[in-house]
């Protein structure tokens, strides 16, 4: 039989959907082994059991100097960084798009310049954002909101714009303004479009927030990584990495979820 | 007296003109169709009508005043595609048209007054046959119901003219004369001035007081055929053939296209038949 013709069953397909993972971290313990036999001082590729330990003092145990547990406040204050730049990005994102590609009057200026603007690398404009904006949370939240915004913009006005003109032609047949055309057919239409937008930007926005956090901070999960990089402290970086891949991981699937329970229609009109 | 009035409408893109010179009269009530090949401007005529979009040259009066130049609730449509909205279920499709007009801040109604408007829908829903399908998003139903929901949507406006740009042609065609039937049943209860637009002459025959022949290249009428057959119209009744052969005569015979005889296709080559 061709390959292209031949399907994993059920079980074959649970087992090739671990076998990256297995490898990968089989790989790992061995290298790290046999590392630590050679000198157990290493810190390259450090042990589980050296990376629980970590994990513990970082988590469970009280920060001598503030008293915090160092984690879940590096934790909560990337989330809450996150969260408000994806909010505010997504609305701004929501009503440029909408806007844009709704109204030609309104599309004629704002395409070119979302398309020329989501071109600037944000990366490149963050000394001018800790200028403007100084070292604190403004400046970490207004790197995410610049950064996805354009993309997000884009995203959406292009939408807006594939929504077929039969139907704006029949909202205005059952009398509607445009105004009212754009809060009760293009925004619901959008919506779903919105968050699956905001699940491909998830990426782009840790990537921001943690280049922020590794520059100008006090806490944070990217600042923390940086920090700790100064000893070599592979034993907090690598279980921080899969701590923010597992968050990441999370959100992404909570998007997913969000989309299938608040927009039902969605997906069948996909079909 | 006529209701829809077209004065010498011409219609142009750049150098390519559509359509050339039309003139026509609707008469209140009246059910007409407009038929012709792809390209005849028939879609743009029905465009014209809808407001979607102005005509270079020429007017077109409805009830003697001049067109809105964008579309209103005095017009409801039906396309052939993409007429519902897919994120509203069945029931809200319909009471849309309730709400928007009443609601010109937020387009939506609370209380009694949604719950009237959704009581009104439920009832208009359920004389069109879609009573069972309520809560249904539109991509859960067929072609038929759709097109079915599209034409419910539309009545619910109480609208002074009827626009259907081939509404049936994607369906398949026992749905499509069931349809059909349909479109008379409830044009027979409430005597909606309609015009439709469509390529099939045996529907544009089948539902019609009177078929418009145009002709494409630029798009012109061509004739302008009364249908004096009495309803239910027999498909197979003689009056019916010939009046279709004489309009597909009528469609077919200026020169692009002629209508293979018997004989001939027996001594075509074996190469052209199958391309």
């Amino acid at each position: 039989m061709r390959l292209i013709n031949r399907h994993p069953d059920r079980p074959s397909r649970l087992l090739l959907v671990i076998l990256p993972f297995a490898l990968v971290l089989f790989a790992y313990f061995m290298g790290s082994a046999e590392r630590l036999a050679d000198n157990p001082n290493d810190k390259l590729l450090p042990s589980a059991v050296q990376m629980t330990d970590a994990v513990k003092r970082l988590a469970f145990n009280a920060d001598s100097r503030t008293g915090e547990y160092l984690l879940w406040q590096d934790t909560a204050s990337s989330l809450r960084r996150l969260a408000i730049g994806l909010g505010i990005a997504a609305l701004a994102g929501l009503c440029l798009g909408m806007a844009a590609g709704t109204l030609p009057l309104f599309g004629a200026p704002l395409s070119p310049m979302l398309t020329v603007l989501s071109m600037v690398p944000p990366l490149a404009i963050l000394p001018i954002l800790f200028i403007v904006f100084g070292l604190g949370e403004l400046s970490k939240v207004m790197l995410i909101v610049i950064g996805i915004t354009p993309a997000l913009a884009r995203d959406l006005e292009q939408r807006a714009r594939d929504i077929p003109v039969e139907l704006l032609i029949k909202a205005q047949t059952l009398g509607a303004s445009t105004w009212t055309l754009m809060l009760r057919v293009v925004l619901p239409q959008l919506l779903p479009r919105l968050l699956i937008s905001l699940r491909l930007m998830l990426g782009s926005a840790w990537l921001f927030l943690i280049a922020a956090e590794a520059i100008a901070s006090t806490d944070g999960l990217g600042y923390r990584i940086f920090l700790v990089r100064r000893y070599l402290a592979m034993d907090v970086i690598l279980p921080y990495v899969v701590w923010i891949t597992l968050l990441a991981w999370l959100m992404d699937w909570g998007l997913k979820y969000l989309t299938r329970r608040a927009f039902p229609w969605y997906e069948g009109a996909a079909k | 007296m006529s209701f829809i009035t077209v004065k010498n409408v011409w219609q142009q893109y750049a150098d390519q003109v559509v359509l050339e010179g039309l003139n026509l009269n609707v008469n209140e009530g009246e059910f007409c169709t407009l038929v012709g090949a792809s390209g005849c401007g028939k879609s743009t005529f029905l465009r014209l009508l809808l407001g979607q979009e102005t005509a270079s040259r020429g007017e077109i009066l409805l009830d003697g005043q001049p067109l809105a130049r964008e579309p209103d609730a005095s017009r409801g449509v039906v396309f052939q595609r993409y007429s519902v909205f897919p994120h509203l279920t069945v029931l809200d499709n319909v009471a849309l048209g309730l709400e928007l007009p009443r609601s010109p801040l937020l387009g939506r109604l609370f209380g009694s007054a949604k719950r009237q408007a959704r009581e009104d829908a439920a009832h208009l829903l359920d004389k069109v046959g879609l009573g069972h399908a309520l809560d249904k998003y539109p991509a859960q139903l067929s072609g038929g119901m759709q097109q079915r929901l599209a034409i419910a949507q539309a009545l619910i406006m109480k609208p002074r003219v009827l626009l259907l740009d081939e509404p049936f042609g994607a369906l398949d065609a026992l749905t499509r004369q069931q349809m059909q039937d349909e479109l008379l049943a409830i044009r027979a209860r409430a005597k909606i001035t309609t015009v439709l637009v469509t390529h099939d002459v045996e529907e544009a025959i089948f539902l019609a007081d009177r078929v418009v022949v145009m002709e494409p290249r630029p798009g012109r009428i061509k004739q302008v055929v009364d249908v004096a057959l009495p309803h239910p119209r027999q498909r197979s009744s003689f009056e019916f053939h010939q009046l279709r052969e004489e309009l597909l005569h009528e469609l077919t015979n200026d020169g692009h296209y002629q209508p293979p005889v018997r004989e001939q296709i027996r001594d075509l080559p074996l190469a052209f038949i199958a391309c």
